[in-house]
């Protein structure tokens, strides 16, 4: 298409120019192999990585339609080494094959003995191999199943996994769908995972990510274990698995710090698993010693590293992953992808605003100053406590009361980092205030009445960061973060991100201190949220101080 | 042997009596003969038969033409055009007259004369065949029938060659040997060796003198493409390649690769560079010695390389201009950039001095006009190796298919070829046509961006040349290829201010070409940026000073941990000193998150230059190169006239006999020539028994040896006296 909406750059990257008339159906098309990286407002920016294309292959995509599609959208000339790369790399993989053999159990075989040689050579992967059986095949331990798949992937020759899934236990789970409706792409990202095996879906924050785990555990018809980050949201995820599926209260157990009940479904956190006892994880035999059908992982970038390891261990189990924000600081996306899956359904945040599943939101940064005193001891800060002097600037407090005060009418959050900043502000605000210290049933209190509009204003620590419904929340203001953490901002945002009944825009204020760490750091975590077509505002607090402003 | 009486033609004799369309053939063909130009026929067929000139002949044929030669060169004579057809075929015909134009042969009636030189050229066992022998064909024919079964089993190891044997003593030969040397059919070459002789060979051959013919040239088409694809893939990767020539010279200019002892980079400068660019290192060496054989980098100061006023020149041509310039330098160019890096020799470097390869701009040629004989079908590169070797066998050697895919690679990434096959322009530029028609394959160049909320700018094709450089220097290039991504962040906005733009223009600039508006915190950084730059001043005086009228800043600034460093004391309250070098200082202010501005002495503001750094321009890499220019018609004509002018007169000459005298009438002639600077005629013995004549000019006379200047071969040569046949003063 010599005037198509697609151009495709020499480092892989492809770019997709969204006003195109074809910029939808190339959008379809490149989503099956390509990442999508960035989706600001005019052009979005996808990558061909070998993960991507590997999982293309795997979901019946050949080299010669990859390529077909690059041609048919691209606006320029495609370079060349960019198909020869494609062909390459999709031809590495299916050579290697894990399968499961009548006699011998789990086996790696292949159609190219040069590459089953290669890959027995190296180092990390002689411990998992069994018997020689012959020239083709091998024996694999089935514990190692996904390490040898994850060191597989490392050397370039990706395994295709074609040893299946057990059923695990069967347990009938059906949505209840009668006053309300699985919206289209919660549906297709269900759908995507089940059809993919296991994986991870990525949607935004308040777009119903519950929801999709519900869909994908009426598809299994199995047991299912749910790992959730804290008590709190495994009590969210009860209660909405009740009114949302077929499954009644004696069917759904909590294990957490305070009850171990294990039942068909049952709901348990990060912190429990990872709990030690004498030096070994007590709680970790939940996970296999049950024949578990289907096992969720809820913010799948927040998993902890003995997670990733025990993860390891159950490739033979259907898992599926959700997250809105798969970044992870710490890089390790990568394990993400090839423990619990390939990214299986990934939509623009900004797509499902425009379906009015999401509220909009306008982001607006408030740039306060340093007072001299304040700027003498920022320059004298020690580099580690830099971030912290800046960040809890006394200024901060006096503009976070006066937009409080402005969205007096609406339901207003106030999210920061430093406990004695969130004290301080609770205090001059006159508002309450949650943090890690608050017990589980006093926060679950304050969360209902601020729900139901008792009360219409909480400061909040990052307690609040992840999995806190609070669907009538409009405003946020940030006063401070986990330094530069784009997930973080992001996770921030979809605290108010649920669609409001009278329609209206969220709003999010973040309080950024000038020409400091504070104003770098502030520039890092939007990134995301600017990379999703969010636009920031930069106001000056001495403009809001005078009422010069209209916000 | 029967001879007749009459005078054996001579190659001269040939020469001279060609006409002028069929010499001129000749010297398109040898331009080598015209170089330096030869006073008198004679003197070019001398020239014509010296080893040097008979070697790049030769190095001109291909695999079927040496073999009509080596049969020419072997068989019994009289060689007749008919007994070379009886061994090699029709096929014979058209090699034949080429060497007869090609004047390595000429006719002596209806005898072939091969020249002598051209047999030593050949080497001595030509096709595998051993000495001529000298014996009655008649009489070892019938033996060989009846040889004993040794003997039979010795003749027939040698008969494909190689065409000798070891024995321990030639004088007590085994009984086999014995046998075939008492019958001819072996000749001993010295104490131990035995060798088959020429015509024993050819008979044992089956009348043949080579077991394959190869008379038909290898095929090494693969793909059918339509022009038009493969113009569309290669002119992406010519695009490429002018953006990233630009992109390491930028990146040189500010970080100048360090030149080593022994001539070139290191390895370590070329990571650095292609982990900067996010380029292959072979991609990347290819780049750096396009930009060193066109000129555009050079060694400064013999310690780094930097870009050259050339390169500036050349950046601002058209992309069509821009692409036939780099293209015609490597196709004249010497270097092998494929030799580059690691080798049993060591490290080789780019931009050192180890990589010329005299028949490289050859090859190089002969492989893209065989590209554009089958164009637009793709080219099988294997295959393509192989017909180059039978197109020229004596220039291939042990890694020749390494070089022909080095020059396939170089030639798909400049976009001379795409998917294998020559594209329309490639070959427009090899025809030496004026215009190539590649403009028009460019896609059209744009004049907007679209600015997004995330700081990215994207111009979605090629952006006009001055709004490129200009954006360039605004923002940072994220991704480069059909479309331009460019982020705009606090660094590249310095960057610009620190150019002497103001945030004013850049904003500007900004809101006129892009097509979106500007996202509000953008133009609020631009502004604040702008607002800060210059408030903070960095000059020199007596020593660096930092000044700002914010006395806070001031104060911050002393106290800051990150600049401790600098070891600053406070002048007053708004200066301060430091001990350190002034970009030093500038560098750590920055690096601490100030926005300090550079001040001359009268405290006006200074541009600081980020990729300014040029070396002197310098001359190109020299080309080492075998092959000669082909002479232009104009000059063939001149060269003939002369040539034909000087013949006359040395037939006027002649006419004054060489006299044969004794050694000391000859010293005393020479003697004499000297001190009248006379000019002689000698005749003159050479290596291999011939006598030819000279016409020189004796220099001096020392010791036997005579230094005079040759007027056949222009230069200044050494004489034996010995050696001199006779002398006559010419009048």
């Amino acid at each position: 298409m010599a005037d198509g909406p697609l151009i495709v750059q020499s480092d892989k990257t492809l770019l997709l120019e969204i006003e195109h008339g074809a910029a939808d159906d190339c959008r379809r098309a490149i989503a099956a192999f390509a990442e999508l990286e960035r989706s600001p407002e005019h052009i979005h920016t996808y990558r061909l990585t070998s993960l991507g294309l590997w999982n293309a292959r795997a979901a019946g995509l050949d080299a010669e339609s990859v390529i077909d599609v690059l041609l048919r959208y691209s606006r320029y000339a495609v370079p060349h080494a960019i198909l020869i790369d494609i062909a390459e790399t999709m031809a590495r993989y299916g050579r290697l094959r894990l399968e499961t053999h009548p006699v011998h159990g789990l086996i790696l075989s292949t159609t190219d003995s040069a590459v089953l040689e290669e890959v027995i050579r190296a180092k990390k992967v002689q411990p998992m191999l069994g018997k020689r059986i012959d020239n083709e095949t091998i024996q694999i331990f089935p514990s190692e199943r996904g390490r040898l798949k994850q060191s597989l992937l490392k050397l370039g020759w990706p395994a295709e996994d074609m040893a299946g899934y057990v059923d695990g236990q069967a347990h009938p789970i059906e949505l209840a769908e009668n006053d309300w409706k699985l919206r289209p792409y919660q549906r297709l990202a269900a759908e995507g995972f089940w059809h993919g095996g296991s994986g991870v879906v990525v949607l935004p924050c308040g777009a119903g990510k519950t929801l999709v785990g519900a869909a994908a555990m009426s598809l299994a018809q199995a047991t299912t274990l749910i790992l959730v980050t804290n008590t709190v949201a495994a009590r969210q995820w009860r209660s909405e698995l009740l009114k949302r599926t077929s499954l009644t209260e004696d069917q759904i157990g909590e294990y957490s710090g305070s009850r171990k009940e294990i039942r068909p479904v049952t709901i348990a956190t990060y912190q429990v698993l990872t709990t030690k006892r004498g030096g070994v994880y007590a709680h970790l035999d939940l996970v296999d010693q049950h024949d578990w059908g289907l096992i969720i992982y809820d913010e799948v970038h927040l998993l902890p590293a003995p997670i990733f390891r025990f993860t390891a261990d159950i490739q033979s189990r259907r898992r599926l992953g959700l997250t809105a924000t798969l970044v992870r600081e710490d890089g390790l996306e990568g394990e993400v992808f090839s423990l619990i899956g390939p990214k299986r359904y990934d939509v623009p945040w900004k797509e499902i605003e425009a379906q009015g599943y999401i509220a909009p939101a306008e982001c607006i940064e408030v740039r306060v100053n340093l007072t001299d005193a304040e700027r003498l001891l920022y320059a004298t800060a020690e580099p580690e406590h830099k971030y912290r002097t800046c960040a809890t600037t006394r200024t901060k407090g006096a503009i976070a009361k006066l937009l409080a005060e402005k969205h007096k009418d609406e339901q207003v959050l106030v999210i920061g980092q430093y406990l004695d900043q969130l004290d301080t502000l609770s205090t001059e605000l006159g508002i309450p205030v949650i943090t890690g210290d608050t017990p589980i049933k006093e926060r679950e209190e304050l969360f209902q009445s601020f729900r139901v509009g008792e009360i219409n204003a909480l400061v909040v620590s990052k307690v609040a960061n992840f999995s806190i419904d609070l669907p009538e929340a409009t405003i946020a203001i940030q006063v401070s973060g986990a330094f530069g953490s784009r997930q973080e901002e992001a996770q921030r945002l979809g605290r108010i991100l649920r669609p409001k009944s009278d329609g209206r825009t969220a709003r999010f204020y973040t309080l950024v201190a000038r020409d400091t760490v504070d104003q770098d750091f502030a520039q890092n975590r939007q990134r995301f949220l600017t990379e999703q077509g969010y636009s920031y505002r930069i106001v000056d607090a001495d403009d809001i101080l005078i009422g010069d402003i209209e916000l | 042997m029967s001879r007749n009486l009459r005078p054996a033609r001579s190659l001269a004799d040939e020469l001279r009596a060609r006409s002028d369309e069929n010499l001129q053939e000749l010297f398109t063909l040898r331009p080598d003969l015209l170089s330096p130009l030869p006073t008198d026929i004679t003197a070019l067929a001398a020239r014509a038969s010296s080893a040097p000139s008979i070697s790049r002949a030769l190095d001109l044929l291909n695999a079927w033409e040496i073999q009509v030669l080596e049969i020419i060169a072997v068989i019994s004579e009289p060689v007749t055009l008919k007994s070379v057809k009886e061994i090699a075929g029709e096929r014979a015909v058209a090699p034949y007259e080429k060497f007869v134009t090609l004047a390595l042969i000429y006719m002596d009636e209806a005898e072939i004369r091969i020249l002598n030189s051209v047999r030593d050229a050949l080497g001595p066992e030509p096709a595998g065949l051993g000495p001529v022998g000298t014996g009655d064909q008649s009489r070892w024919r019938k033996k060989i029938e009846d040889a004993p079964s040794a003997a039979k089993a010795m003749l027939e190891k040698l008969t494909w060659g190689p065409p000798r044997g070891t024995v321990t003593d030639i004088k007590r030969p085994t009984s086999a040997v014995s046998w075939l040397m008492e019958n001819q059919l072996l000749t001993p070459t010295d104490t131990h060796t035995v060798a088959l002789p020429r015509e024993v060979g050819i008979y044992l051959r089956g009348n043949r003198v080579h077991k394959e013919h190869f008379d038909i040239p290898p095929d090494y088409s693969s793909k059918n493409l339509s022009q038009e694809d493969v113009d569309s893939a290669a002119i992406g990767a010519a695009l490429e390649i002018l953006h990233h020539i630009e992109e390491l010279l930028h990146f040189w200019a500010g970080e100048p690769a360090a030149a080593l002892r022994s001539g070139g980079v290191g390895v370590r400068e070329i990571k650095r560079a292609s982990d900067e660019l996010g380029l292959e290192e072979k991609y990347l060496i290819f780049i750096a010695e396009l930009t060193y054989i066109s000129g555009f980098i050079a060694l400064h100061n013999e310690e780094e390389f930097l870009p050259t006023s050339s390169f500036d020149i050349w950046r601002n041509k058209s992309l069509e201009e821009r692409w036939i310039e780099i293209a015609n330098y490597w196709l004249g160019t010497s270097r092998v950039a494929g030799l580059i890096g690691k080798s049993e020799r060591g490290y080789i470097a780019p931009l050192g001095p180890e990589i010329d390869r005299s028949s490289i701009a050859h090859i190089k040629k002969l492989a893209l006009t065989l590209y554009g004989e089958i164009a637009p079908t793709a080219v099988d590169v294997g295959a393509l190796a192989e017909r180059i070797k039978w197109e020229r066998p004596r220039r291939a050697f042990g890694s020749h298919h390494d070089f022909v895919h080095w020059i396939a690679r170089e030639a798909q990434w400049l976009g001379f070829t795409g998917r294998n096959a020559l594209t329309s322009f490639g070959k427009a530029l090899l025809q030496g046509e004026p215009t190539i028609g590649m403009s028009a394959l460019l896609p059209k160049e744009i004049d907007y961006i679209l600015i997004q909320a995330d700081n990215t700018a994207i111009a979605p094709g090629p952006l006009e040349v001055e709004l490129a450089r200009e954006m360039a220097l605004i923002a940072n290039i994220e991704s480069k290829g059909g479309a331009t991504v460019y982020r705009l962040t606090e660094q590249s906005i310095r960057r610009a201010l620190d150019s002497g733009r103001s945030s004013d223009e850049i904003r500007k600039f900004l809101g006129k070409i892009s097509k979106t508006p500007l996202p509000q915190p953008l133009e609020y950084m631009i502004t604040d940026i702008g607002k800060r730059y210059g408030k903070l001043r960095v000059g020199i005086s007596f020593s660096s000073y930092i000044r700002c009228e914010d006395e806070g800043q001031v104060t911050a600034i002393l106290a800051d941990r990150k600049l401790a460093h600098l070891q600053l004391r406070q002048l007053s309250s708004t200066v301060l000193m430091t001990e350190g070098d002034i970009y030093e200082a500038l560098d750590a202010l920055v690096d601490a998150g100030y926005f300090p501005a550079l001040e001359d002495r009268d405290g006006a503001l200074i541009a600081r230059k980020h990729d300014k750094a040029r070396a002197k321009s310098k001359p190109r890499p020299p080309r080492i190169s075998s092959e000669l220019a082909q002479p232009s018609e104009d000059l063939i004509t001149a060269a003939l006239r002369a040539l034909r002018a000087g013949d006359k007169a040395a037939n006027h000459r002649r006419s004054a006999p060489i006299v044969a005298g004794t050694p000391s009438e000859t010293m005393g002639t020479l003697t004499l020539a000297i001190k009248s600077k006379a000019t002689v005629t000698v005749g003159y013995a050479d290596s291999d028994g011939g006598v030819s004549e000279r016409v020189i000019e004796p220099i001096h006379l020392v010791g036997g040896i005579l230094m005079a200047y040759d007027h056949g071969s222009d230069e200044v040569l050494r004489f034996s006296v010995s050696r001199i046949s006779g002398v006559a003063i010419v009048e």
